[in-house]
């Protein structure tokens, strides 16, 4: 009788305990899911592209590939029979509106980062070859030469056709990897997406909003580390980033670096006292060409060029400093 | 008192169950994201996805000229033929958005899943 009692009573508890166990399981459910991205990984514009949909999938990666795919066909120097090789071989090309539009913006902004941005750098590029297979020091004389034949304002636009002087080249490389993440705009605008992460190779796109309702976290890579260290954090909101920095592509020769950002000024690599520069801006073009201008000109001469464009930047001197623009001095977490 | 319901042992038995309900409800909603696993693609097409749970020794994955080393702890580029080798340089790939490029080669080598720094992008 007894042992029938406490069997019983032993029965219910168990009972009881799989209702609480249920309980536990139903209140877990209800708190905040974390939502897992669809993440895809590609080659495009001589880098990776990583892409990252909250609210997306496939259908719309595949799209932003194709898209950021047939972009790079038409303003690579490296792909034969794009839009930019066929300028380069034979100084004139007659396209669509779009990409006499492009060059007419690349050329505005070249006049307004005065002149410290400019696409017209192609032959200044491949006589110093940085990173490729015949990188040297080329002579004064062979620099004198290459300057003569660069700069924006040589290049004529009318209608839609380019012209270009004799010697003159276009190399988009400094501009390339943004322009990818404004073709992945274009195709997330017309998406299910509520959130996205766009990197082409340094730029980055951030869209929408963060699946846990926080601002974007974004790492600036220490210039002295490896790939994957990171030296300060940016919180951000939906905008472009890209970062140019002297420890990307270079070659030492005598104890001195060479870095592959070189000046249309005196057609040297970039020396300006920085490390790095990553700009915040209302486009992939702008965020990419500014960086890459801002490098160029250091700190002081940006500030007013990032005025001018209603731009951001953090830069990263040669001492270690880092020093951000006022619009995002609050957005600047130091690890 | 003959009656005890309740020895020792069974509140003990009960107390771990309880809390092993617990752990079990609560661990996928509190865990940083999933396996790592670690993509190989050359010109955009994935060649191999490896799940580093599931490694238990090294392997050598072959991508163009490329020789990726795959071990329980991450993957690395070992072997290039390409003129600059920064893709070897990268060293081990260990951490999830750890990634070494080849840009000659068009090979990508990704440690994907959640980054354990909870940064959303790295600009470089």
């Amino acid at each position: 009788m007894r042992k029938n009692w406490v069997l019983q009573n032993k029965t219910k508890l168990l009972i009881g305990c799989i209702v609480i166990f249920l309980v536990i399981a139903v209140l877990a459910d209800l708190l905040p899911k974390k939502e897992s991205p669809y993440e895809n990984t590609s080659f495009a514009m001589g880098s990776a592209l990583s892409v990252k949909l909250y609210g997306g999938g496939e259908e719309t990666a595949s799209r932003i590939r194709e898209d950021v795919s047939a972009l790079e066909n038409r303003i690579s120097c490296k792909i034969e029979g794009s839009l930019v090789s066929e300028l380069n071989k034979n100084g004139i090309v007659t396209a669509d509106a779009a990409f006499a539009d492009m060059l007419s913006q690349l050329r505005a902004v070249s006049e307004k980062t005065d002149g410290a941005f400019d696409v017209t750098i192609g032959a200044l590029s491949a006589l110093w070859d940085i990173g490729g297979a015949n990188e040297r020091i080329p002579s004064a004389d062979e620099i004198k030469a290459v300057l003569q034949v660069t700069g924006s304002d040589l290049m004529q636009i009318e209608n839609n056709t380019v012209t270009i002087p004799d010697g003159m080249a276009l190399d988009l490389g400094g501009v390339g990897k943004g322009m990818a993440c404004d073709a992945a705009l274009s195709v997330l605008a017309e998406s299910d997406c509520t959130g996205a992460v766009v990197a082409s190779g340094g730029s980055v796109l951030l869209y929408g909003s963060n699946p846990n309702a926080e601002k974007w976290k974004v790492g600036v890579r220490d210039p002295d580390g490896g790939e994957s260290d990171v030296i300060c954090t940016l919180r951000l909101d939906a905008c472009f980033v890209s970062t140019s920095g002297n420890y990307e592509k270079f070659f030492m020769r005598d104890g001195k670096r060479y870095c592959h950002i070189l000046s249309p000024f005196d057609g040297q690599p970039g020396e300006s006292g920085l490390k790095s520069v990553t700009v915040v801006a209302e486009s992939g073009l702008l965020s990419d060409a500014l960086s890459t201008a801002c490098f160029l000109l250091g700190y002081e001469n940006s500030l007013p060029v990032l005025e001018r464009f209603d731009a951001q930047a953090l830069f990263i001197t040669d001492a270690g400093e880092i020093i951000p623009t006022a619009g995002i001095k609050d957005a600047v977490e130091l690890i | 008192m003959n009656r005890k319901l309740l020895r020792k042992n069974d509140l003990f038995l009960i107390g771990i169950l309880l809390l092993a309900a617990a752990f079990c409800s609560l661990l996928p909603k509190l865990s940083h994201g999933g396996a790592c696993r670690v993509q190989i693609l050359q010109d955009s097409e994935l060649l191999y996805e490896i799940d580093l749970s599931r490694v238990r020794e090294t392997v050598e994955y072959q991508a163009g000229s490329l020789t990726v080393a795959v071990s329980p702890e991450g993957a690395q580029v070992i072997r290039a033929d390409c003129p600059d080798r920064i893709c070897m340089q990268q060293g081990l790939l260990s951490a999830n958005g750890d990634m070494a490029v080849c840009v000659p080669e068009k090979v990508v080598v990704k440690v994907i899943g959640e980054r354990s720094d909870g940064l959303d992008a790295v600009v470089y």
